[in-house]
């Protein structure tokens, strides 16, 4: 095994850019598919590093992350393998929005990651910055370094993060860096730019971290996790070389020092006051995001501290929760707190907070601003329109989240290595699964702020639970070879099994003299006594069993909705085609699409303004644009 | 699984036949249980009766059935011919809308006769020429129909549901938030607020009114002038005292009789004058308490004399504001021929009650101004009507579907999915909302970002 520099007509067939959280899940899933691949990353040490929250999941992502398990990426079993807690949100709620989240050890996190890249077949890890593209004739063949090294690829992802362009703030203080203390990538801003690509920027911000042995958690709530933990990778699925991974290899250090679904920690929680208030309400015009220094829109559900105190003036308290960074640090992370208001302002801010009194600030809260590149400029693939064989994934599409990144890693990642070995693309459509919205929503709509996954984004969410992911995924796993033939076969057995279970529970009568499923249906289960086999399954069938006994009649609804929107929705609108001067479109309409370039008629149907009368017009002219451009091959 | 659509092949109005085309899998369906004819050969008319569902006769219809291939649309097809009466049309329409079609978008058919290969490839042009055509007309239509009252109503209505669903979604996608707590019965009574508003909207609106209930017609004018006797020729019963006499008629009188398909609640009221005795002042007033529930008013006068001009000031006041046809009655004696000097002048008819004549095309006359108002003009206008009413309806059903089927055990993702669907029909009418619309209040609304 050599590195391969300056080998034009050895290729790699895949070179990802960043082993962040996408360009890992993108380089796993490349070499999976049997492609080669090279992975560059600015630094070794922050392979996979969470820049912010050390947590995977919450609402909307515990999904995501179960649904990239589904799909054979490596984000559910790394956040398992190394979880301090777990937590299952919305219990109280509906089973349909149920999510797992869970606190991750943060270097932990990042160590297992890296040894899963050192010991995936076909992946080749360096560390290099990358500054420049390899472009010829609109097709991307490579990338330059800076020491000046050049690799080939037949195809290349961009999974660069915040680092392109970027800056951090706190408060006058400025500095590069996608990261504070990180790098900034300089060249790569100005290669898109030369080749069409348009750039824009976003800004986001973190918390500042305390030392634990100043926080005084005496009479703070505490916050424990789940007693028993819903873990993010599906287990009754995996064999146990899948199950235990890079843990069966010896060189992993830390086999055995923590178990898989451990709690090991609590949180806690404190908030803020008056003073805090009155504080930052005097110092407000420091804040560069006050000043006017930062450009950048950043996302409205994760708005600095500064902002809710402003617009949100009525509320005269916010919730600050305190979580561990790991346990083998004393580093806290103060969540509720992000700011860039100067660091002394910080300190005395901290300072207003009950038990953090006397805390000390070991690292400061800071803003990072970067260019991201409109995601409407991609394909379905993740391709680019205007550069072929360029990728781009995570958060340089106008994200935010380390699950959305990794989702976009991996779809990125499997169409890249598809495209190198000359197979058909990839993809998931929106009633299929979260990622599905994800991919839709970033090439057809765009996005104005930092793209999160909200469960109310996916107008089929009931039939999106987490724990049906693998089912829902099962036959796209099996056609673009995903698993294992073992798990697959797994898979489909409990699939099975599933149905069977549903069926007998329909028909059966249980010692009450209704069916099961009515029973399921009008009383909570643990009231029911199932008959004893059914115990024997395992819990997740149980749960999905249930789960789709109590939802019955809305799933069949949901599921019908979806069908009926299905036939335009999938026909594709190729990306040669022009709207303009198509007659009877309205002007205003022709723009949008324009603007959009949605890949199907179904995503043009979202669009905002576009009206059915129009879709009507455009359906027409695409089915005598695909006539014409038919016939011209023949 | 496509939609079964249905439209007006013909323009809707005074027209001797329409014809309604049902293309889509429901036809089969619609052909064998509404006109029980079970299997019908493709491109055969058969002549037969048109039940609804809840099993009336509305109409003797004409079907003709097309295979999937074989129709205009290239979809297995139907093609209902029933009498010109938009009433019947109407009701034939809503009653396939019960059976699961729905009404097609402007331009749907001709899109689909495209798609279907019914149409080839040079003419998609005029295809979508005449598609955008049909959609400016409807929008247009449509946004006359909901000027005003209406629209404003919808679009508070729609942003009621909205901020509710904002309130629902902070608590289902920020769980560790910590929002106020969400209380259902809190929602419920909102939604149950939401329903009694477009209950009143239904019933408000004049449309409706005229189709579920009887039009009210009222007899008005000066006494003695034979009102009574116009009443009883219509009613074709002697239901009203006549008298030389002036003031005969002192309460009011009412009849229902139908006209064309119209039902007809016919009013005898006191004649009007600058009354001085008192019994009859309180007739007067009545009558003029009859003419503000009137829909059309027929105002009786005598042609045989010169008409006095002077007329009490509220009477004319009235007539001026609703629909008025002038009888001229007694013609057999004479014919001065009078009209109101006001603008514009009320359309006229000579007739006479007791010698019988003029009273046909005096009902004639009664059907066209009717059909007016029930608002039968062109296709569109009366598809728009229909389907709004439609709308409003099935947003009504699903927020009380909302209603008795959530409860405690109910997830709040079950609520907002019920809240969406209610939602989705008023966005058909009145422009559609987005899921980053209620972002948008979400995050204008609750302090979000643990
Ligand atoms: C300050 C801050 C606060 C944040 N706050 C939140 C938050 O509150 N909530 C939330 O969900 N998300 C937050 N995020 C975002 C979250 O960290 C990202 O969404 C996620 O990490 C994106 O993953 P990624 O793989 O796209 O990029 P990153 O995780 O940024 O990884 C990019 C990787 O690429 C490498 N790289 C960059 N440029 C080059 C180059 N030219 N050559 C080689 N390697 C390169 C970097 O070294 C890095 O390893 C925050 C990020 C930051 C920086
Ligand atoms: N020649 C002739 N006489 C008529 C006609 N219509 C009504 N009359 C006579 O006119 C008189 C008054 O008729 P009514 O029908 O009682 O008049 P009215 O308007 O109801 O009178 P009040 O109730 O008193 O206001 C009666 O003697 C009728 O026979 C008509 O068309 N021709
Ligand atoms: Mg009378």
């Amino acid at each position: 095994m050599t590195l391969r520099v300056n080998t034009p007509k050895k290729p790699y067939d895949v070179i990802v850019c960043g082993a962040g959280h996408a360009g890992c899940e993108a380089a796993i899933a490349a070499s999976k598919q049997g492609a080669d691949v090279l992975l560059l990353t600015g630094n070794l040490d922050t392979i996979a590093q969470m820049s912010c929250n050390p947590a995977i999941g919450g609402q909307g992502k515990g999904q995501i992350v179960r649904e990239i398990d589904a799909l054979g990426g490596e984000m559910a079993l790394n956040a398992d393998f190394t979880a301090i807690q777990f937590k299952l949100l919305n219990t109280s709620k509906g089973k349909a929005v149920q999510a797992p989240r869970a606190q991750c050890d943060k270097k932990a996190y990042q160590l297992r990651m890296k040894h899963v890249l050192e010991q995936q077949p076909n992946l080749t890890l360096f560390q290099a910055m990358v500054d420049g593209l390899i472009v010829q004739n609109s097709c991307c063949n490579g990338v330059t370094t800076s020491m000046g090294l050049h690799f080939y690829g037949k195809t290349v992802v961009v999974t660069t993060g915040t680092f392109l362009q970027a800056s951090t703030h706190i408060g006058q203080s400025k500095s590069e860096g996608g990261r504070l203390g990180d790098h900034s990538a300089k060249g790569l801003s100005s290669h898109f730019i030369k080749h069409g690509i348009e750039l824009k920027r976003f800004k986001t911000g973190t918390p500042p971290r305390l030392l634990g042995n100043s926080i005084n958690f005496n009479g703070l709530a505490e916050q424990s996790g789940d007693q028993d933990p819903t873990k993010f990778a599906f287990y009754d699925s995996r064999t146990d070389t899948e199950m235990f991974h890079v843990e069966q290899n010896r060189r992993w250090p830390t086999k055995g020092s923590h178990e898989l679904g451990s709690n090991l920690v609590k949180c806690f929680l404190t908030s803020t006051t008056e003073t805090t208030h009155q504080l930052i309400n005097e110092n407000l015009h420091l804040s560069p995001l006050y000043k006017g220094d930062i450009v950048g829109a950043g996302p409205r559900y994760c708005p600095s501290i500064e902002d809710k105190v402003v617009r949100f003036s009525n509320k005269d308290s916010h919730r600050i929760h305190l979580e561990p960074e790991g346990v083998n640090t004393d580093e806290w992370y103060i969540n509720g707190l992000s700011t860039c208001l100067p660091f002394d302002v910080q300190q005395k801010v901290i300072k207003s907070i009950p038990g953090l009194e006397n805390a000390m600030i070991i690292r400061p809260a800071y803003a990072v601003e970067y260019d991201y590149a409109p995601p409407t400029q991609l394909k379905k693939s993740l391709e680019s329109l205007l550069v072929k064989s360029l990728f781009f994934a995570g958060q340089i599409n106008g994200t935010s989240g380390y699950e959305e990144a990794a989702a976009q890693g991996l779809m990125a990642g499997i169409n890249a290595s598809r495209t190198a070995l000359c197979l058909n693309s990839f993809s998931i459509y929106r009633d299929e699964g979260y990622i599905g919205v994800l991919i839709d929503d970033l090439t057809a709509k765009g996005v104005t702020e930092p793209y999160r996954m909200f469960t109310s984004r996916a107008e089929h969410r009931l039939l999106f639970n987490h724990g049906s992911a693998e089912h829902r995924f099962l036959k796209k796993a099996d056609i673009y070879n995903l698993h294992s033939s073992l798990r697959r076969e797994n898979i489909k057995n409990q699939l099975q099994t599933t149905e069977t279970w549903i069926k007998i529970f329909e028909t059966n009568k249980s010692d009450s003299g209704i069916t099961y499923a009515h029973q399921i249906k009008s009383v909570p289960e643990v009231e029911i006594n199932f008959p004893e086999s059914f115990y024997q399954l395992p819990q997740s069938v149980q749960n999905e069993v249930i789960y789709r006994i109590t939802y019955d009649g809305y799933l069949k609804r949901e599921i019908a909705a979806a069908k009926r929107i299905k036939n335009a929705e999938n026909l594709e609108i190729p990306s040669s085609f022009s709207y303009d001067s198509l007659p009877g479109l309205r002007t205003e309409c022709t723009e949008k699409l324009n603007q959009v370039r949605p890949s199907t008629l179904g995503q043009a149907s979202r669009i905002s303004g576009v009206n059915p009368a129009d879709i009507s017009i455009v359906h027409i002219y695409l089915e005598r644009f695909t006539k014409l451009q038919k016939n011209k091959g023949d | 699984m496509i939609d079964t659509i249905i439209a007006l092949a013909t323009p809707a109005g005074e027209s001797a036949l329409a014809v309604i085309r049902v293309s889509g899998q429901l036809s089969n369906i619609i052909a064998k249980k509404a006109c029980n004819c079970t299997k019908p050969k493709p491109r055969n008319a058969y002549l037969v009766n048109y039940r609804s569902a809840d099993g009336e006769t509305l109409d003797q219809v004409v079907i003709t059935f097309f295979n999937k291939g074989n129709s205009y649309t290239g979809e297995v097809s139907l093609e209902i011919s029933c009498h010109g009466n938009p009433l019947i049309t109407e009701m034939i329409c809503k009653d396939l809308i019960n059976r699961g079609c729905r009404i097609a978008h402007p331009g749907e058919f001709t899109r689909q006769a495209f798609l279907n290969g019914k149409i080839d490839l040079p003419q998609a042009e005029s295809v979508a020429q005449i598609i955008a055509a049909k959609n400016e007309q409807a929008l247009t239509l449509a946004q006359r129909n909901l000027k005003g009252k209406l629209s404003d109503k919808l679009l508070s209505i729609q942003q009621d549901i909205l901020n509710l669903q904002a309130s629902i979604e902070a608590h289902i996608d920020f769980p560790e938030d910590d929002l106020h707590e969400n209380d259902q019965e809190r929602v419920h009574q909102k939604v149950r607020k939401i329903v009694q508003e477009l209950e009143a909207l239904l019933l408000q609106s004049t449309r409706t009114k005229l189709l579920t209930r009887n039009i009210r017609v009222v007899l008005t004018g000066l006494p003695n002038v034979g009102k009574s006797s116009l009443f009883n020729a219509l009613a074709g019963k002697n239901r009203a005292l006549i008298h030389s006499e002036s003031g005969t008629t002192r309460d009011y009188l009412e009849f229902d009789i139908k006209i064309g398909k119209f039902w007809i609640t016919l009013v005898d009221t006191a004649g009007v004058h600058n009354a001085s005795e008192e019994i009859e002042l309180a007739g007067i007033e009545m009558s003029l308490e009859q003419a503000n529930e009137a829909d059309l008013f027929l105002w009786v006068i005598d042609n045989s004399v010169p008409h006095p001009t002077e007329l009490p000031e509220k009477f004319t006041k009235l007539l001026q504001s609703k629909p008025t046809l002038l009888i001229r009655n007694k013609s057999d004696l004479g014919k001065n021929n009078w009209a109101p000097n006001y603008n514009p002048s009320p359309k006229a008819i000579n007739i006479s009650s007791t010698g019988k004549y003029g009273l046909r095309e005096l009902e004639t006359l009664l059907l066209e101004i009717i059909q007016k108002l029930t608002g039968e003009g062109s296709e569109n206008e009366y598809l728009v009507g229909v389907r709004h009413e439609v709308l409003i309806k099935n947003c009504l059903d699903k927020l009380n579907r909302f209603l008795t089927e959530s409860n405690n055990e109910v997830g709040d993702e079950i609520i907002s999915m019920h809240l969406t669907e209610a939602r989705k029909e008023l966005d058909i009418m009145i422009g559609r909302k987005t899921n980053e619309d209620m972002l948008d209040i979400l995050f204008g609304e609750f302090c979000i970002g643990k």
